[in-house]
């Protein structure tokens, strides 16, 4: 259904356009927080290209009965994702917690004022 | 011998200690550097054992839970595993045998039981990356041990290690993710994650999918360059290792940077293979990143005034030798390019050690005071003296053979070029070193009364140091039996 309208190579299209949107936010952006949402944009975007990996058209959830013939999808980059996503939701925890720190030291969670006050600090 | 290879249970021993250690805090245990040293001193034999066990027996697979590898996860005991292992856990055990008196107080003491956690953590995941044969898996240990390295960073919570870990945490998860996304496309093409199945797949498949191949080739390579600081990825560096406590800058200096160097000959020595790393301009690349690494290294080393941060960059020059020998891919810079793995290992440990100790016991922390320090420490100047010209690359001592079979590599290259930077930059190391050693000895005032300081600082901090020393002159004076090993190594890696 969803394949007569988009060509299947689409979804690996839409996740590196995707990847690349997270990976511009990161670098570009100076506030630590936007930072942070750009690396689970890409995060995101890496998790959608490994399910589109294993998906398979009209292919049932792989529970299958003994001597049953169905088509399924393949279960296993979705598996891998389940620790993939884990990975990226501890990365987060902790880069919020050293931004809340950073707060603290510095006053401020935008990376071109603390270079402003990290230079003032050594003259 | 064993019925469980020594292998698994360096991992296993290691990820069970890293949870005993805040259960113990709980208890109102105190010895944790003596638990630490118990442990790592386990981990030490157990990786000899496993050394001796791989050349009577060669190369060893296990797979967990009986899965076939192209379904589970496998993990590969070879003569490269065993040597970095052999590395690890004998940098490890040195550098808490180092811990203890001043230089353990620079960590709170309600920190401490949280410190071995992570410290142990790191050892497993350092370890678990080197052995495992599965893509994914590889990716797993590569993020927990960056999470591990930043926290080892902040550890002491100020405003430069706050900033120091908060740039290496986002540069080093850019790493990850680029890695990530690279074992996507290996697992798009191939269909495995072992890396010997989609090693063989892809060299097959390659020719079918250019970009995808390429693009997975691009990403593996801007990742683990990230993480192992290969010019002009290594910003983070200096920050990370100048603010880090003196122990967390050993460990990252000595032994986080190699591990990822290893996981860097291990992908692109077996799974993307070769001939493509040179059809397509990556390998161009990597050889002109790596010379330029070696002479902006040197010359950002020459400016800095605090002693940490010019050791810092003098590190990222002699990543640049190592990646120079990988990436020239002849059998003479690949064997050099691994013992410089060794070497540098150990001569920048031995360095970071003795500058610990001027640092924490002597107080003296940027290098126009060093002038007279020589009087007052001589031993330990000494063996800066010693660790310094290793990486200079005097001839009886280590850094000189490494870098003398990277010169040979050059010319089986063909790339006569890298040879006189090679030469340029031993030149350029000796301007930052050698001042130095020759202030502290003859600079500053002569009436000082000496005490005798195996006294002042104890056997527990000598040992190390001395230890090291030692075998900078063992590699130095007999090369043949460590060039010997890794050539056997090189030859299975081309092959």
């Amino acid at each position: 259904m969803i394949n007569g309208i988009f060509h299947p190579n689409l979804y690996y299209f839409a996740s590196i356009i995707l990847f690349l949107i997270g990976f511009y936010i990161l670098l570009t952006h100076p506030n630590l927080i936007k930072k942070v949402i750009g690396l689970n944009v890409m995060d995101s975007a890496i998790f959608f290209f490994f399910v589109a990996v294993g998906f398979v058209s009209e292919g049932k959830s792989p529970i299958v009965e003994a001597g049953e013939e169905v088509l399924t999808v393949n279960p296993v980059p979705s598996g891998l994702m389940l620790t993939g996503i884990v990975v990226s939701v501890s990365v987060t925890a902790f880069a919020l917690a050293i931004i809340i720190k950073l707060y603290e030291h510095y006053g401020t969670i935008n990376v071109e004022e603390i270079y402003v006050v990290r230079s003032e600090k050594e003259c | 011998m064993l019925g469980v290879h020594p292998g698994i249970l360096i991992v296993l021993i290691l990820l069970i200690s890293a949870f005993i250690s805040p259960v113990l805090d709980q208890f109102k245990f105190k010895r944790f550097s003596l638990l630490a040293i118990i442990i790592s001193g386990i981990i030490f034999i157990l990786s000899i054992l496993f050394m001796v066990r791989v050349n009577s027996l060669g190369i060893e697979y296990y797979n967990f839970g009986g899965w076939s590898p192209d379904k589970g996860i496998e993990f590969v005991f070879g003569n490269l595993e065993a040597l970095m292992l052999l590395l690890i856990s004998g940098m490890f055990f040195l550098v808490y045998i180092y811990n203890q008196y001043k230089i353990r107080d620079e960590i709170n003491t309600h920190l401490r039981g949280w410190y071995f956690t992570l410290a142990f953590l790191l050892q497993a995941s350092l370890n678990g990356m080197i052995l495992t044969n599965d893509l994914f898996n590889m990716f797993v240990f590569i993020e927990i041990s960056a999470l591990t390295t930043v926290a080892i960073i902040s550890i002491n919570e100020n405003r430069d290690t706050i900033f120091a870990s908060i740039k290496y945490l986002f540069l080093t998860t850019l790493g990850s993710s680029s890695i990530l996304f690279s074992i996507g496309l290996i697992y798009l093409i191939t269909g495995y994650l072992n890396m010997d199945l989609a090693g063989v797949e892809l060299i097959e498949m390659s020719g079918m999918y250019p970009a995808a191949t390429g693009m997975a080739m691009l990403f593996m390579f801007f990742g683990l360059a990230m993480k192992s600081a290969l010019f002009p990825l290594h910003i983070w560096l200096p920050d990370a290792y100048a603010s880090a406590p003196i122990i967390s800058t050993v460990i990252m200096a000595g032994i986080v940077g190699k591990a990822y160097i290893v996981v860097f000959i291990k992908v692109f020595y077996k799974v993307l293979s070769l001939n493509f790393f040179e059809l397509t301009n990556l390998s161009e690349i990597t050889i002109f990143l790596a010379g330029m690494a070696i002479i902006i290294g040197s010359l950002f080393a020459i400016g800095q005034t605090k002693i940490k941060r010019m050791l810092a960059y003098s590190s990222v020059a002699q990543i640049g030798y190592i990646f120079l020998g990988l990436a020239l891919a002849t059998e003479s810079s690949l064997t050099g390019g691994i013992l410089h793995i060794i070497n540098h290992s150990v001569n920048k440990s031995l360095l970071f050690l003795t500058v610990g100790i001027i640092i924490m016991y002597a107080g003296v922390e940027n290098i126009e005071d060093f002038s007279g320090v020589g009087k007052k420490y001589p031993f330990t100047m000494l063996l800066f003296g010693l660790g310094s010209l290793a990486m200079v690359g005097i001839p009886p001592l280590n850094g000189f053979m490494s870098k003398w079979t990277i010169i040979m590599g050059t010319l089986e290259a063909d790339k006569p070029v890298y040879l006189v930077i090679i030469l340029l930059s031993s030149l350029l190391n000796g301007v930052y070193y050698l001042p130095i050693i020759i202030q502290s000895f003859f600079g500053g005032s002569d009436d000082l009364t000496y005490n005798w300081e195996f006294k002042r600082l104890g056997f527990k901090i000598i040992f190390p140091m001395l230890t090291l020393a030692i075998i900078i002159l063992l590699i130095g004076i007999f090369p043949s039996y460590p060039l010997n090993y890794i050539n056997k190594i090189v030859i299975n890696l081309m092959n």
